[in-house]
């Protein structure tokens, strides 16, 4: 009782320190003077103002990441994309008609190589130009727009003899935009990441959460997570100079950057992940079973594999979906370590293209509001969904897992 | 027999994959140093080549301008997201109305928005920074054929950092205004203060060093982050300025492009190096800050109530 009352008053000094300004001016005889009571009030309705307005800003800037994606998706996401509305044929008599600037954008120059061309040369380029744009109409009107979902998802059978295949080609002079071997590739190195991650993290877990004593945990745990720290471009530096000329040298693969060197490298770089969240799971589990399990006599790994584990299963759990959704959207050490061919081969030692890399290249190329351009954000929008997905799987599990063992959620 | 067996693998196989790991970041931190070592007793970095023309100067490229780039887009994505993020926390920490629909829809955002991958990130940039608001502001302007702030800069990299980094300062902000003793609060009120009065002179000088280990978590996350930047702003350190409507040198961008597309990997060899030496303790110094800060604090508050 006494311990709470000398606390209560060392708050209150704590405080009159801190605010003696304020106490200057208002402890007068009769308190703080009207005047001084409305200026406050009007500062205190002007900050809440400002605080809600900024919190509305950034709420709204989160809606903004996903409406944008969607809106600029949105073509190619309810296949009703036509590509832009391809320019009418211009015929001979009509090159002198036509106002300079639109001819330079229907020919496709800059305005510098534009003012070198001849006439001559300009009624050439109009020629193949328009042949050109004959052949494409031609093209889409057989088989609709390359951005349609029949051709994102479906085989497409090439020119002449070519067998229906699975392409991902968007800069031919017929582009294809098929999804699966993207998306193929995303699913082989995220599992091969999760195979390397999910046992290094939870064993690592488990030693320092069961095996451990407590000064050595103290020290584990944040060297441990400070992997995750390590910025990605350095892990797929090292995954390129180190770990791939080591893979190939012991397994003797044909290539020396493939799915598995990426699939490794990613693995290593979510560990962190995985670990720091296992690891709390596995040390929420109250100390008392585990002790209560080895006096009845088991071993540490009974009580680990009958009590510790079933108990922390759902922590586990989310931390692994949660390594997932970052494997998947795992971009730098992908590109420089995977050799970005957009295959769709079994095997695990061939080069691979996900889809978080694909949007990384060929952005920068694709012109805006074109198929190509459409296409890549309608990856990067099933892409955020999937991730979003994942994370709130795993949030869910956490808020589930905390409300049956009848805690509040932090 | 078997039963023995495992009670002796348990510990030995947990303590290899935990010690493994350790081993991995020691590596890491050890073998590199060893690199940049053994490149700068080659005396290439101290002038010891004909060419180079200073004591920095690495393959063609200045270190001094790759980090200068990397500081001013980390400091402009602090001057965004610092504020943004604080006042965010602030509010749902102690002006929403509790258990209201709001805050609870705020929240979730930011969840949202700590789920995105940071490719997203760059996508919005270029789709939206770039294209939408520079293209616009471009248009607003009347501008002729080459865009003005219709294009990559550091301005609109800067932004799309700290778009990225927001829910690491909002959260730990918001643990660390929650931290605060109730009696604090309480007695603050007791003595007259108004609102803004206990959240300027006592909750937030008391949430300060939880503050600041978001801020530097983010601005750690932000420093060796690369794939947001490729189309939104970043390049090499030949062309890059520091103007805010240009593309600037980025340090981890040049390590990118040493790594991956260098025309002489021979002589990009010791800035590739150097770079990658630069970022490791670059992140590791501020995580170690970061974690420091963090174990200092709580056991301190712990003692006190």
């Amino acid at each position: 009782m006494l311990s709470k009352w000398t606390r209560c008053a060392d708050d209150v000094r704590i405080v009159a320190h801190r605010m003696n300004p304020v106490l200057k001016n208002s402890t007068s005889r009769f308190g703080p003077s009207l005047i001084q009571r409305s200026r406050a009030a009007g500062w205190d309705a002007w900050a809440g103002r400002v605080v809600a307005g900024v919190a509305a800003g950034v709420g709204i800037s989160t809606v903004l990441v996903f409406a944008f994606l969607c809106l600029e998706a949105w073509p190619a996401l309810v296949g009703s994309f036509s590509g832009d509305p391809s320019p009418t044929t211009l015929s001979q008599g009509d090159l002198d008609r036509v106002p300079a600037d639109e001819l330079r954008k229907y020919l496709g120059l800059s305005p510098a190589e534009f003012s070198t061309k001849t006439r001559e040369q300009l009624r050439l380029l109009a020629e193949v130009r328009a042949e050109t744009l004959a052949e494409e109409r031609g093209q889409e009107t057989s088989s609709g727009s390359p951005a349609d979902w029949r051709h994102l998802i479906l085989p497409r059978s090439g020119h002449g003899n070519d067998p229906a295949a699975y392409l991902w080609q968007p800069s031919g002079g017929v582009p294809r935009f098929n999804l699966v071997p993207l998306w193929w590739g995303s699913l082989k190195v995220t599992w091969i990441a999760l195979l390397v991650a999910v046992p290094l993290a939870i064993a690592a877990a488990l030693y320092v959460s069961q095996v451990a004593s407590r000064g050595l945990r103290a020290w584990l745990k944040p060297i441990i997570a400070l992997i995750a720290g390590v910025p990605s471009v350095v892990m797929g530096f090292v995954a390129l100079t180190v770990l791939a000329p080591a893979i190939q040298r012991v397994f003797g693969t044909p290539f020396p950057l493939n799915g598995m060197v990426a699939g490794f490298a990613v693995g290593l770089a979510i560990v962190p992940v995985i670990f720091s969240l296992a690891e709390d799971a596995l040390s929420a589990v109250p100390r008392d079973w585990s002790q209560a399990a080895l006096a009845l006599g088991a071993t540490p790994w009974q009580a680990v594999r009958t009590v510790v584990l079933p108990a922390a299963a759902p922590g586990i759990g989310s931390a692994m979906l949660l390594g997932m959704a970052q494997a998947l959207g795992e971009t730098m050490i992908v590109m420089m370590a995977s050799g970005n061919a957009p295959t769709l081969a079994w095997s695990l030692w061939d080069p691979v293209r996900t889809v978080p890399v694909t949007l990384a290249l060929e952005l920068g190329e694709a012109p805006r509001g074109g198929p190509h351009y459409r296409v890549l954000f309608l990856l990067g929008f099933l892409l955020l969904c999937l991730s979003v997905v994942l994370h709130g799987a795993a949030g869910w599990i956490r808020r589930r897992h905390a409300q049956v063992r009848g805690e509040a959620e932090p | 027999m078997i039963r023995k067996r495992i009670h002796v693998l348990f510990p030995l196989l947990t303590g290899t994959a935990a010690w493994g790991l350790v081993a991995v970041m020691l590596s890491l931190i050890l073998g590199g140093t060893l690199a940049v070592w053994s490149q700068l007793s080659e005396a290439s970095l101290l002038g010891g080549r004909g060419t180079s023309s200073g004591p920095l100067d690495l393959g063609g490229a200045r270190l001094s301008a790759l980090l200068v780039g990397t500081a001013a887009r980390t400091l402009l994505m602090s001057l965004a997201v610092i504020p943004a993020g604080i006042l965010t926390a602030v509010y749902l920490a102690e002006y929403a109305p509790a258990g209201a629909r709001t805050p609870r829809i705020l929240r979730r955002l930011i969840e949202v928005l700590a789920a995105v991958p940071s490719v997203i990130f760059g996508l919005f940039g270029l789709g939206f920074f770039v294209g939408v608001l520079g293209g616009g502001l471009d248009r607003w302007a009347g501008a002729s054929i080459s865009p003005v702030w219709g294009r990559p800069a550091l301005l609109w990299a800067s932004w799309t950092l700290a778009l990225m980094t927001l829910p690491v300062v909002v959260v730990a902000t918001e643990a660390a205004l929650r931290s605060v003793p109730r009696d604090l609060r309480l007695a603050a009120t007791a003595l007259g203060a108004t609102r803004l009065q206990v959240l300027v002179r006592v909750l937030l000088p008391h949430a300060l060093p939880g503050m600041a280990t978001g801020v530097i978590l983010a601005i750690g996350r932000a420093s060796g982050e690369v794939v947001p930047l490729l189309f939104t702003g970043a390049t090499v350190a030949t062309q890059g300025s520091l103007a805010l409507n240009e593309r600037f040198p980025d340090l981890a961008y040049q390590v990118f492009v040493w790594a991956t597309q260098s025309p002489d990997p021979e002589a990009s060899r010791p800035g590739l190096l150097v770079g990658v030496w630069v970022l490791v303790f670059l992140s590791l110094m501020l995580n170690v800050a970061a974690a420091i800060l963090r174990s200092r604090v709580a056991p301190v508050d712990a003692d006190r109530l």
